[in-house]
């Protein structure tokens, strides 16, 4: 991956303590997973910026192998990845979700 | 790809999982997956589902837009 894709998926993380990679919008997503994700995320009434990787080519690989991860959408903690649309639900429904976005 | 050759491949690298596939579309490119292991244990989510994503990761690149993973740990 380019030093430079890199560097600015690592600010974009940066900027959010909650970030989400994601087709599309919060207001208006492209695909159900994500839209799922987005929809958990304001049911625990979590603040979070998102970039929509259906926008710009380069970062939606560079982020696939940022995390070594293939699918979208990927949600991230504190600059590390959670998981995505099965994780989050998943940890929505046994409350560790709530847990960790609280700490 | 075939279902069974999915079940095979998991089983290739994890020889005490049950592994059960099902088609969430009729489409056979979204794929629910179910597999119990003992190896989960001591495992986050994450790594959890990490070990099946690099396991099917040649597979998902082409033949299957979306794989709905769950992984139970598998109690002796």
């Amino acid at each position: 991956m380019e030093e430079k894709t890199f560097e600015t998926i690592k600010n974009l993380i940066s900027t959010s303590r909650v970030f989400l990679f994601m087709k599309g919008s919060p207001e208006m997503p492209q695909c159900g997973f994500s839209a799922n994700v987005c929809a958990i995320l304001k049911a625990t009434g979590t603040e979070f910026k998102s970039f929509d990787i259906l926008s710009d080519p380069e970062i939606r690989q560079g982020v696939k192998d940022f995390s070594n991860w293939p699918t979208f959408p990927q949600l991230y903690l504190n600059g590390e990845l959670v998981g995505g649309s099965d994780i989050i639900s998943e940890m929505y429904n046994t409350g560790e979700l709530q847990e960790i976005l609280k700490s | 790809m075939e279902f069974e050759k999915i079940k095979k491949l998991i089983i290739e690298k994890m020889p005490d999982a049950e592994v059960e596939v099902s088609d969430l579309t009729g489409t056979k490119d979204h794929l629910g997956l179910l597999v119990t292991s003992a190896e989960f244990k001591g495992k986050g989510l994450l790594a959890q589902h990490r070990m099946i994503m690099d396991i099917l990761k040649d597979g998902l690149k082409n033949e299957i837009h979306a794989v709905q993973i769950k992984t139970k740990i598998k109690e002796n």
